[in-house]
């Protein structure tokens, strides 16, 4: 047998293994990744599996590449919504937050196990970031559902606060190798990483969606190919640079997360499935690097550095970072507590151990076996907690209801839309109507019915039943007024008029309405509503029922899009001056 | 101006035969030809104009209510038509109730501003539920006149 046959079953079976485990964790409420590592240290050389892997280069290797898809993952998940909630605690969390609980983290560590300040602080990096894909399986997959704030904060920090912790440990290591001193030059180094970093992320995000929406590809499978091997790219260039490549990645989703972009749909499974694949390869690549036997030698004290780190570290980092932003007390603590570690911390432990040499004297296997044990235990600890906590301190919110779509076929690429597939449940609006009496807006085909295995084509008289599919073909923008059309009943309606207010498209541009009411509007006719409202009310009071008057008409903004662009507006007539003192006298003989 | 002044028994139409908002404009302006207020030449570019306020957005301001309105050139006064419809029409208002109350409102071209008011004042007569209820449960279209007259003249409570 070759050695890549051997090599190939053993990632087969382990593969496989992995994602057995993943079905036990759900049982046992256990975060899936600890029993990756739990199936990577019994594979391992002191496990059954008696498999030697002792290669930290090449461990570090795929701890790199599976944390960059990762993070590029979990930043085509971030939606813009969540980080403008979200996005002034988040980014002093993920860089304060991690400063601080790594300076206190790394005073605990350099006394408990008497190694010098240094190295402390390279253990307290190690450890000081809070691992975003832990906490998107928490948030996103698992059985707790936040409250919207908390969540985004939680997901936006832990998705961003990795690079703060790379360069953390790296610029630690650098000072213990002697290449930097603390000063200026560590500080110019946290700058370049940073800049080069975000610069490269968003500007290879914005490029990256401009190549895949222009490039003519001969199959369709060959664009999330193309995204993984930009996202790749991305990465590469901002390191070579000198910037982060892990916040380059993060910030190059982000964006092309948020735009439209053909195969959509296929580009984010993809990327998800890379992701778990990652997950997987990492941890039991961690697992299998692992000595459980040096664990027990530590464990003591790893204990102890451990607590410092959840009761101490994290609280206060937490405090100083979120305390500006009026936050409960509640908020604060569950925060505090969702400082769960995972793969990050165990891929830097890594570094020292490559870079030590018997000349530096560095600690690095003490350090390794330390971090090791402090992230199992964090993930088991806090990982298994995280959902009693949340109902304990108040803050689960119930569970949105499924949503009426149940799969996005796909967006379209020449067209301009997009196909929605709608299952029709007992409770939705559209069952039992006719497809004529639905108030599809304008811009939406119903493009079939599926009922059991029969496909029906849609007539006007065609009445929709419980249990159907309803496949339509979409206009972008239009899907919040079909969602609505399909919803359930007992949903709230979208818009409850406030007000008595004649609806109106932001798009309605000034020219229409001095057409429509013969009244004028001090902005050139071809701007519209929504840049004459902007510009009237500035960056900052733009927001839901922010009011702008023109003239006899006064305008409220009834919905904003992602972007913050005004999508409707409700114009309401003001009263004549003299109506309200005529109104006003007639109060009063009302009292008499 | 209110809403007796502009309607009268013969513009008002009790039971609406029109399912959608366009069939519903057409209905009303082919009940303002009947009544002699709009020519029959000028039956289409009157709809034409109603429809591109309509396409602009929805009229229906929820409630049931929709006030399809618009200006021309092609009437001096001020004239409107008013119709019931039993079974709803889809009106795409924004909370996707389907509308039972049309009130067509037309104005002389340049005149809008003036008579933004009687706009207004319509809106919010409709606005009151009582009234609503009301001109759903009469029998015909000179009952719905009455209670009209009877409404139209008294300004609504204010809001306490």
């Amino acid at each position: 047998m070759f050695l890549i046959d051997t090599l190939i079953l053993v990632t087969g079976v382990l593969l496989l293994l992995g994602l057995a485990s993943s079905k036990l964790a759900a049982r046992l409420g256990m975060p899936v990744l600890v029993l990756f590592l739990l199936v990577g240290m019994i594979a391992g050389s002191e496990g059954i599996g008696g498999l030697d892997f002792e290669d930290y280069r090449l461990a570090h290797g795929i701890g790199t590449v599976a944390l960059a898809v990762i993070l590029f993952d979990g930043g085509l998940g971030t939606s813009l919504a969540a980080i403008r909630l979200s996005w002034k605690p988040s980014i002093l969390l993920a860089t304060v937050g991690v400063l601080v609980t790594a300076v206190i983290t790394g005073v605990a560590a350099s006394w408990v196990l008497d190694i010098s300040l240094m190295e402390g602080l390279l253990l307290g990096s190690i450890v000081g970031s809070t691992d975003a894909s832990a906490v998107f399986v928490i948030l996103r997959w698992g059985g707790v559902s936040l409250a919207k704030r908390i969540a985004a904060v939680l997901e936006v920090e832990s998705a961003s606060n990795d690079p703060m912790a790379i360069f953390l440990t790296i610029g630690c290591i650098e000072v213990l190798l002697g290449h930097v001193t603390i000063g200026p030059s560590l500080l110019g180094l946290f700058a370049s990483q940073m800049a080069i970093g975000a610069i490269w992320g968003v500007a290879g995000g914005y490029a990256t969606a401009w190549l895949v929406n222009r490039i003519e590809l001969g199959a369709a499978g060959m664009y999330p190919v193309l995204v993984s091997a930009c996202c790749l790219l991305i990465f590469g260039a901002a390191a070579q640079l000198g910037g982060s490549g892990f916040l380059a990645v993060y910030l190059a989703g982000v964006v092309i997360g948020n735009r439209r972009l053909a195969f959509q749909r296929s580009i984010r499974r993809f990327h998800d499935a890379l992701a778990w694949m990652g997950q997987i390869v990492m941890f039991v690549t961690l697992g299998l690097l692992c000595f459980p036997s040096r664990l027990w030698d530590v464990g003591g004290k790893a204990i102890l550095i451990c607590i410092v780190l959840m009761c101490v570290a994290r609280p206060v980092a937490v405090l100083i970072s979120a305390m500006p932003f009026c936050f409960t007390e509640r908020e604060l603590g569950f925060m505090s507590w969702v400082g769960l570690k995972g793969a990050v911390p165990i891929t830097l432990a890594t570094f020292p151990l490559m870079l030590a040499t018997p000349e530096n004297s560095l600690q690095a296997p003490l350090i390794f076996d330390v971090v090791f044990f402090i992230v199992v235990l964090s993930a088991i600890v806090q990982g298994t907690s995280l959902n009693p906590a949340a109902r304990w301190l108040g803050l689960e919110r119930p569970r949105d209801p499924e949503p009426p779509v149940t799969l996005e076929i796909s967006s379209l690429r020449h067209v301009d839309g997009e196909v929605v597939d709608y299952a029709i449940g007992e409770d939705s609006r559209a069952a039992g109507r006719m497809v004529k009496d639905l108030a599809l807006p304008g811009g939406v085909v119903i493009a079939l019915i599926a009922r059991g295995d029969r496909v029906i084509p849609p007539q006007g008289i065609t009445r929709i039943h419980t249990g159907d599919h309803v496949i339509l073909v979409l206009r972008p923008g239009t899907q919040p007024l079909v969602n609505q059309v399909f919803g359930r009943i007992s949903d709230k309606p979208a818009m409850v008029p406030k007000a008595i207010e004649f609806p109106f498209r932001g798009s309605t541009t000034v020219g229409e309405f001095e057409e429509f009411y013969s009244i004028h509007i001090d902005a050139p006719p071809k701007t519209t509503l929504d840049e004459a409202m902007r510009r009237e009310l500035g960056p900052e009071q733009t927001a839901l029922d922010a009011v702008v008057v023109f003239g006899p008409l006064r305008f409220r903004i009834q919905r904003l899009s992602e972007t913050g662009r005004i999508e409707l507006v409700g114009m309401a007539i003001l009263p004549k001056s003299e109506d309200t003192e005529s109104e006003a006298e007639r109060s009063e003989d009302g009292i008499g | 101006m209110n809403l007796a002044e502009i309607l009268q028994a013969d513009t008002i139409v009790s039971d609406l035969a029109a399912s959608d908002r366009w069939q519903v404009i057409d209905e009303l302006i082919d009940c303002l030809v009947a009544a002699g207020k709009i020519k029959l030449e000028h039956r289409d570019a009157v709809v034409a104009v109603v429809r591109k306020r309509e396409t602009s957005m929805s009229t229906g301001i929820g409630f049931g209510i929709g006030i399809p309105h618009a200006s021309t050139d092609l009437i001096d006064d001020v004239v409107g038509a008013f119709g019931r419809s039993r079974k709803g029409i889809q009106f795409d208002a924004l909370d996707n109730q389907p509308v039972t109350l049309v009130m067509l409102f037309l104005v002389p071209q340049g005149q809008f501003q003036k008579h933004l008011h009687t706009l207004a004042d319509i809106a919010k007569l409709l606005h009151r539920k009582e009234f609503r209820q009301a001109l759903e449960q009469a029998p015909d279209a000179s009952t719905m006149y009455g209670i009209i007259r009877n409404n139209a003249t008294e300004k609504p409570p204010r809001p306490v």
